[in-house]
C-alpha cells in the first residue's frame, strides 16, 4: 500500500439507543487506495459511511480526513473537505434532470455564482453557469450518461441512475470516493463494467476508493485493502489475499444466523480463497 | 441531526459537536422563555394577587381542559401511529360532534328527557356525538386519505388542510354561522366542596368521562386483536402487512377509534363552554396535536399526561406567568401560550418528554 | 364504492356502476342543497329567463354522472350505453324523494337551508307523481346526453367544451363584461346583441356558443407546419402576453370595483410568489407566512401614518413618505423572516407546517392583544396612512395602486424568475428533495433556508405595504391564519413551483369570489375543495411547473444529441 493515510478512524463507534451498530472502529485508508468493506447483512457498514460522513454523527471515537478533525463537523462541511459519497439505496434528486443532479454537486465549488449576481444577471455568474454546464456534461460524458443531461433522473434506468449517483459525487471533486454498493442489482457484465470504471477512477482521477460490496470476487479482484464487519465489530483488516484465509471471516459469514446472502456470501469467499488464479483468468 | 443519545454517552467519550451560532440563538430562545416563565411566577407569587382557591380554581379548570385536550390528542395519536401523517381535520371532526351533540341536547331538552332521564339524555348526547364523529372521521379516510396512503411529501397534509376547510364550511353552510348555546343541564352549576374548596361538578363529570373513555381505549389497544394489529402497523406497516394484518381495516379502526374519543370530547369540550360554533374545532385541534407530540406522539398514556399538561399551562399560565410582569389582560394571551408550548415542543422536543422509541422510528 | 374483480362485464357490473353514478351524483346535489349553495346559485340567471346558474349546475351533475358511467375501468373497458339513463334515472328519483322530504317535514331548525322553495328548485317545478315521472325521464334524457357526449371523438370534444364554457362564463360574469363593453366606444353597439337588462339573451348565447366554436376551430383549420420545433418558443409567450395585456387594459375598462378585484389578485399574486419559492422551491410548507405580510404592513404604517401610533408620533424619526417606508417595510418583513426561519430550522415535514402556524398565530394573538396595544394600536389597528404620491400625482384611486402593485409583482416575478435558474434555486430544490444528501452535497442547510424564508418574506413584505396604503389603515384581524391559506391554496391550485400558475391561481381563488360576490361566504368552502381536488387529480395543479426548468442553464447538446423537452 502506498501513500499516506488519508482517513482515519480512531475507536469510532455508533448506538442506536441500546443496539451497537459499530464498536470502536479502527480505520486507516492510505492514499489512492481502493479499500473495501465487507461484511454480512447487518453489520454496521452503511453505518460507518454515515458516521465518517457525519450524515449521523458517531457516539465515540474520532474521525481523521488528511490530517483534520472531521467527527463533529456537519456534512457540508465534510464534503468540503474532500469527501463524496454514493448511497445504498439511490438518492437521486429525482425530480430534477441529471445535469442539475451533477450541478447540485458542485454546488462548493460555484461559490462565483451568487444569488444577487443571478438576480442582476451578473456576467461572471452568467461564466461560472457556462463552466458549470460544461463540466456537468463532461462528467456525465465519463459516466457514460453523455447526452441524457436534460432528462429527469427518475425517468432514467436503474444502472443509469447508480452512474448518475457516482457523477453527482464527483462533481464535489473528492479526494476520497465511498461508494455504498455500487453493483447491487446489476447483472455480471454491469458490474464487471462498473470494477473497471471504479479502478479508472483511481487510475486516471488519482482519487482514493472506499467501497461497501457483498460481490466478494469483484471484491477480491479490486481491493488494496479489504476490511470485515461483523456485528459492528471489525475482525478483519488488511490485504485480500490475507483476509480470505483468515479464518474468522470464514466463520462470521457461516455463523452468522445463516441467513441467504450470509451463506453466498461466504461460498463466494471460500470460492475466492480456493482458485483465485482460475476466478482472474476467466 | 441533532443526536438526543450524545447526553446519554459515558464518560470519557470523546464524541463532539460544534457550537455554531444558530446553537446560540436557540439556547438564548429556551433561557429567554424560561426566565420569563420563572421571573414571571416569582412576581405573581410574591405580589399575592392571587388565593389559593383561585389558583385551585385555575388548576381545576385546567385539568378539565386538558382532559378534553387528550381526548382530542389520542384521535392524532393513533392516526399517526399507522399513517404517519397528521389528521390536520381531527379538530374539525370533533367539532362535527359538538353540532350533532347540540343537536340531541336542545331536542332532549325541549321535550323534557333531560329533566325527567337526565342519564339516558346524556347517553343520547354522547352516542350521537360519537357517531357523528365516526362517521365523518370514516368518511374523511376513503375519500381524502386513502387515495395519498402511499405518495409522499406534502399532499396528504395540503389535502388534509383542505378537508379541515370542507368540514367547518359545511357545517357553517348547513347549520349556519351563529353561536349556538348548549341547553344546561340541571347540575351544571353545582358544586361540591372538598375540604373548604369548591369544586363544579361539570368538571369531574369531564374528567370522569375523558379518564374512563381512555381506559376504555387503552384496554381496547393492548387487549383486542385488532388492537394488537393496530400496534403492529404502527411499528412497521410493511412487516404487518407480510404477517397478514390487513392494513387497510387497521387504518379503519384506527380512525374509528380517534372518532369516537373525538366525539366524547366533543360533547365535553361543550359542556365546559356551553356553546358551539362551527370554527370552535380548529384552536383546540392544534392544540391537542400539540399535546399528542409533547406525550410523545403514538403513546397513550403520553396523550393523556401531555393534554392535562398542556391544559394546566394554559389555565395557569395567564396569571401566573404574566400578570406579575405587569401585562395588561394577560388572559388575552392565553391561545398565545398553548401556542408556545406546542412550537416549544416541535422545535425542542419533537420525540415526546419520554418517547425516544418514537423519535428514531420517525428517523 | 370498490368495484371487485370478479364477474367481468356481466350485467350485474353494469347495474351496480349505473347505480353508483346516480347515487353519487344525487348526493352532490343533496350536499350542494344542504350547505345553501344552490339557492343562492338561483340567484344569478346564466341566460336570461331561461337558465340559472343553480339549474345550470344541477343538470351538469346529471350529466357528469352520465359522461363518467361511460368511462372505461380496468374491470369493464366497454361500457354499456345504458348505464347512463340508469344513473340518471336514479340520480332524479333521488332527488325528487328528497324535494319531497323536505317538503313533508320541516328540517328548518336543524338545516337552515331546507326550505319549500329548495325543494320545488330541485323538481324543476315539478310535483306529484306525473311530475316524478317527468323529472326521472329528464334526468335520463341529460345523462343520457353525457353519455353521448362522453362517446364523442376527442376532437369534437375539444370544440363543445370550450364553447360550453364560454356561454357559462359570458352568462355568469355579465355585470363585468356589460361595464366593459358599455366603457368603450367601440364595443358599445355589441352589448345589445348578447345582453337583455337581465342577462345573457337566448341569441346571445347562441352567437357566443358559435364564436367560441368557431375559433376553437380554427387551429384546426390553420394546421401549423409540422416539425417547426421553435413554433413553441413563441407560443409559450402567446398566454402570458395575453394575460398581461389583460391585466393592463381590464382595470380601466373595468371601472373601479374590476380594479379593486384586480388589485386584490395583484397581492395576492405577490405573496404567492413568495410563498412558492418557500414551498414550491425550498418545500417548506409555512402556514405562518401572513406574519410577513402583516409585518410589512404594519412597519409601513407606524411610519407613515397619521396618527398617535406612528414613530414621528413619540420618537425624533420623521413621519416617512411611502417610498421610504416601502424598502425598509421589505427589509422589516426579512428580518422578520429570518427570526421567524431561525427556530424552526430543525424542524421537518409535517412539523413544520404546524410550527409555523403557530408562530404565525403567537403574532397575531400578541399583536392583537392589549398588551402590544400602545405600540401597535392593540384590536383599534392604526389609522390614517396615507397614500403614496409622486410630486402632484396622488396614488389615491384604485386603477393607480394596481398599476403600482402591478409593477411590484412584475419587479418580483423577475427576482423569482432569476432565482429559480440559480445556483440558491438548485439548492432549494435539492433541499426539497432530499435534506440529508443536499447537505452532503455541500449545500448550507441553515444558509438556504433562511435565504428562502427571507426571500418569501420580503415578497409578502412589499404586498403588505401596498395593502396597508389601499386600505389605509392596519388592524391585526386582517391577518388571520386564514390568509396562509389563502395563499398556499392558489399556489397549490396554480401549480407549486410555477410562475404562471401563482397567476391563474389568483385568478380563480381570489378573484372569481370576489367577482361573484354573494358567494363570498362560500368562498372558503370552494378552497377547501379546490386543494381537495387538485390534490386528487391534478396534483402538479392547473398550470403545473415547466419542465423548461429541468433543462436549466443553457440547453447545450452534447454528442451530437439533441436535447429532447419532455411532455
Ligand atoms: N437509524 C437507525 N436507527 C436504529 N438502528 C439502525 C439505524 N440504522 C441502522 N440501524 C441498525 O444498525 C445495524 C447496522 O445497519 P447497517 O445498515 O449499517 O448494516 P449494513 O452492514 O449496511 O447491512 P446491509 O448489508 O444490509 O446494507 C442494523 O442492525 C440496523 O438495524
Ligand atoms: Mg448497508
Amino acid at each position: 500500500m502506498t501513500g499516506n493515510v488519508v482517513l482515519r478512524a480512531v475507536g469510532m463507534g455508533k448506538r442506536f439507543g441500546g443496539l451497537v451498530a459499530i464498536k470502536a472502529l479502527d480505520l486507516e485508508v492510505h492514499e489512492r487506495a481502493i479499500c473495501s468493506i465487507i461484511g454480512p447483512n447487518g453489520a454496521g457498514k452503511t453505518t460507518a459511511f454515515n458516521c465518517l460522513t457525519q450524515l449521523i454523527s458517531p457516539s465515540n471515537g474520532q474521525v481523521y480526513f488528511s490530517g483534520t478533525r472531521i467527527d463533529g463537523m456537519l456534512p457540508d462541511m465534510v464534503v468540503a473537505t474532500g469527501i463524496s459519497r454514493t448511497y445504498q439505496t439511490i438518492r437521486l434528486f429525482r425530480n430534477m434532470t441529471a445535469r442539475e443532479n451533477v450541478l447540485v454537486g458542485m454546488h462548493l465549488h460555484l461559490k462565483h455564482s451568487s444569488w444577487w449576481g443571478s438576480l442582476l444577471n451578473l456576467r461572471s455568474n452568467r461564466e461560472a453557469e457556462l463552466q458549470a454546464a460544461l463540466e456537468a456534461d463532461r462528467l456525465l460524458g465519463f459516466v457514460g450518461l453523455a447526452g441524457k443531461g436534460h432528462m429527469v433522473a427518475d425517468h432514467l434506468s436503474y444502472g443509469e441512475q447508480r452512474r448518475l449517483e457516482i457523477a453527482r459525487a464527483l462533481a464535489t471533486r473528492p479526494r476520497l470516493l465511498m461508494l455504498d454498493e455500487p453493483v447491487a442489482g446489476m447483472n455480471p457484465s454491469e458490474t464487471a463494467e462498473m470494477a473497471v470504471f471504479i479502478r479508472r477512477l483511481r487510475d486516471e482521477l488519482g482519487i482514493t476508493i472506499l467501497l461497501i460490496e457483498h460481490q466478494i470476487k469483484m471484491v477480491m479482484e479490486l481491493s488494496d485493502q479489504v476490511v470485515v464487519l461483523d456485528h459492528g465489530v471489525k475482525i478483519a483488516d488488511g490485504i485480500p489475499a490475507e483476509v480470505q484465509r483468515n479464518p474468522d471471516v470464514i466463520k462470521a459469514y457461516l455463523g452468522s444466523g445463516g441467513s441467504r446472502g450470509a451463506k453466498r456470501v461466504a461460498t463466494g469467499i471460500q470460492q475466492a480463497a480456493v482458485s483465485p488464479a482460475r476466478e482472474s483468468q476467466s | 441531526m441533532s443526536d438526543t443519545s450524545l447526553t446519554t454517552l459515558p464518560p470519557g467519550a470523546s464524541a463532539r459537536k460544534r457550537i455554531n451560532g444558530i446553537d446560540v440563538f436557540m439556547w438564548a430562545l429556551r433561557c429567554a422563555v424560561a426566565a420569563i416563565a420563572i421571573f414571571g411566577a416569582v412576581a405573581t407569587l410574591l405580589q399575592g394577587r392571587y388565593s389559593l382557591a383561585q389558583w385551585f380554581d385555575f388548576a381545576m379548570f385546567g385539568l378539565t381542559l386538558g382532559s378534553v385536550y387528550a381526548l382530542i390528542a389520542l384521535g392524532y395519536t393513533m392516526v399517526y401511529g399507522v399513517l404517519r401523517m397528521i389528521n390536520f381535520a381531527h379538530g374539525d371532526i370533533t367539532m362535527t360532534g359538538a353540532f350533532a351533540g347540540y343537536f340531541v341536547a336542545s331536542g332532549v331538552s325541549r321535550n323534557g328527557l333531560l329533566a325527567t332521564h337526565p342519564v339516558l339524555a346524556i347517553v343520547a348526547i354522547f352516542a350521537v356525538a360519537m357517531a357523528t364523529c365516526i362517521a365523518v372521521a370514516l368518511a374523511t379516510e376513503r375519500f381524502a386519505y386513502r387515495p395519498f396512503r402511499n405518495s409522499p411529501g406534502q399532499a396528504p397534509l395540503i389535502c388534509a388542510i383542505g378537508v379541515s376547510f370542507v368540514l367547518e364550511q359545511t357545517v357553517r353552510g348547513m347549520f349556519g354561522s351563529g353561536v349556538k348555546s348548549y341547553p344546561l343541564t340541571t347540575w351544571h352549576d353545582a358544586v361540591i366542596n372538598v375540604a373548604g374548596l369548591r369544586v363544579p361538578v361539570v368538571n369531574l363529570f369531564v374528567m370522569g368521562c375523558a379518564i374512563s373513555a381512555m381506559v376504555i381505549l387503552y384496554l381496547i389497544v393492548h387487549r383486542t386483536r385488532m388492537g394488537m394489529a393496530m400496534r403492529a402497523v404502527s411499528e412497521d406497516k410493511a412487516a404487518a402487512a407480510l404477517m397478514g394484518v390487513d392494513v387497510d381495516r387497521v387504518v379503519v379502526f384506527a380512525f374509528a377509534l380517534g372518532g369516537a374519543m373525538a366525539g366524547v370530547a366533543s360533547v365535553c369540550y361543550a359542556l365546559i363552554y356551553q356553546q358551539v360554533h362551527f370554527f370552535m374545532g380548529f384552536a383546540p385541534g392544534i392544540k391537542a396535536f400539540g399535546a399528542a407530540v409533547l406525550g410523545g406522539i403514538g403513546s397513550i398514556p403520553g396523550a393523556m399526561i401531555g393534554g392535562m399538561f398542556l391544559g394546566l399551562i394554559e389555565a395557569v399560565g395567564p396569571a401566573l406567568f404574566l400578570d406579575g410582569l405587569g401585562i395588561t389582560a394577560p388572559y388575552q394571551l392565553r391561545d398565545a401560550i398553548g401556542f408556545l408550548v406546542l412550537l416549544m415542543v416541535l422545535i425542542f422536543r419533537p420525540q415526546g418528554l419520554f418517547g425516544e422509541a418514537m423519535a428514531k422510528k420517525r428517523a | 364504492m370498490s368495484m371487485r374483480q370478479d364477474d367481468g362485464k356481466t350485467p350485474s357490473l353494469q347495474l351496480r356502476r349505473g347505480l353508483t353514478a346516480g347515487a353519487a351524483a344525487a348526493l352532490i346535489a343533496i350536499y350542494l342543497s344542504s350547505v345553501g349553495l344552490i339557492a343562492m346559485m338561483n340567484a344569478r340567471p346564466v341566460i336570461a329567463n331561461a337558465l340559472t346558474l343553480a339549474q345550470m349546475t344541477l343538470l351538469t351533475i346529471v350529466f357528469l354522472a352520465g359522461a363518467l358511467s361511460q368511462r372505461p375501468s380496468p374491470q369493464d373497458r366497454t361500457p354499456a350505453f345504458w348505464t347512463a339513463p340508469l344513473a340518471g334515472a336514479v340520480a332524479g328519483l333521488l332527488v325528487a324523494g328528497f324535494a319531497g322530504v323536505i317538503l313533508s317535514v320541516n328540517l328548518r331548525p336543524v338545516f337552515i337551508a331546507l326550505v319549500p322553495p329548495l325543494a320545488r328548485l330541485l323538481t324543476f317545478g315539478q310535483s306529484g307523481v306525473d311530475g316524478t315521472a317527468i323529472l326521472v325521464a329528464g334526468s335520463a334524457l341529460v345523462a343520457s346526453a353525457g353519455a353521448f357526449y362522453q362517446r364523442l371523438p376527442d376532437k369534437v370534444r375539444r370544440l363543445l367544451f370550450p364553447a360550453a364554457l364560454s356561454v357559462l362564463l359570458c352568462g355568469m360574469f355579465q355585470e363585468f363584461i356589460q361595464v366593459i363593453l358599455q366603457s368603450n366606444a367601440l364595443f358599445r353597439w355589441l352589448a345589445p346583441w348578447f345582453y337583455g337588462w337581465d342577462g345573457l339573451t337566448a341569441t346571445g348565447a347562441l352567437i357566443v356558443f358559435a364564436v367560441a366554436l368557431a375559433a376553437a376551430a380554427l387551429p384546426l383549420v390553420y394546421r401549423k407546419p409540422a416539425g417547426a420545433g421553435d413554433v413553441s418558443s413563441w407560443r409559450r409567450f402567446v398566454p402570458a402576453l395575453f394575460i398581461l395585456l389583460l391585466l393592463l387594459l381590464v382595470p380601466i375598462a373595468g371601472g373601479p370595483y374590476i380594479a379593486q378585484v384586480f388589485l386584490l389578485i395583484g397581492l395576492y399574486v405577490l405573496m404567492g410568489m413568495g410563498l412558492n419559492l418557500e414551498l414550491g422551491l425550498a418545500g417548506l410548507l409555512d402556514l405562518g407566512f401572513v406574519a410577513f405580510f402583516a409585518t410589512g404592513a404594519y412597519i409601513t404604517a407606524i411610519l407613515t401614518a397619521d396618527s398617535p401610533l406612528a414613530l414621528a408620533h413619540y420618537t425624533a424619526i420623521p413621519s416617512l413618505s411611502f417610498w421610504l417606508a416601502m424598502p425598509i417595510a421589505v427589509l422589516g418583513a426579512v428580518l422578520m423572516g429570518i427570526l421567524f426561519g431561525i427556530p424552526v430550522l430543525g424542524v421537518k415535514g409535517d412539523y413544520l407546517a404546524v410550527a409555523t402556524l403557530g408562530l404565525g398565530e403567537i403574532v397575531r394573538i400578541v399583536v392583537q392583544s392589549d398588551a402590544a396595544a400602545p405600540l401597535l394600536g392593540g384590536a383599534q389597528g392604526i389609522l390614517q396612512i396615507p397614500k403614496p404620491q409622486v410630486g402632484g400625482f396622488q396614488f389615491g384611486s384604485a386603477v393607480s395602486l394596481f398599476y403600482l402593485t402591478l409593477a411590484a409583482a412584475l419587479f418580483a416575478a423577475y427576482c423569482a424568475w432569476r432565482l429559480e435558474r440559480s445556483r440558491l434555486g438548485r439548492a432549494w430544490i435539492a433541499l426539497r428533495e432530499d435534506e440529508d444528501v443536499a447537505q452532503a452535497m455541500g449545500i448550507n442547510l441553515v444558509q438556504s433556508k433562511l435565504l428562502a424564508y427571507a426571500f418569501g418574506a420580503a415578497f409578502a413584505g412589499l404586498a403588505g405595504s401596498i395593502f396597508a396604503v389601499m386600505v389605509n389603515s392596519v388592524f391585526p384581524s386582517s391577518f388571520q391564519l386564514l390568509m396562509s391559506i389563502n395563499v398556499l391554496a392558489l399556489i397549490v391550485v396554480g401549480g407549486l413551483g410555477s410562475l404562471s400558475g401563482v397567476v391563474l391561481g389568483a385568478l380563480v381563488l381570489i378573484g372569481l369570489p370576489e367577482a361573484l360576490r354573494e358567494f363570498g361566504e362560500f368562498r372558503y368552502l370552494f378552497y377547501g375543495l379546490a386543494l381537495i381536488l387538485t390534490m386528487r387529480l391534478m396534483p402538479e395543479g392547473l398550470l403545473p411547473a415547466s419542465r423548461r426548468r429541468r433543462r436549466l442553464v443553457s440547453p447545450i447538446a452534447v454528442g451530437g444529441s439533441t436535447p429532447v423537452a419532455r411532455p
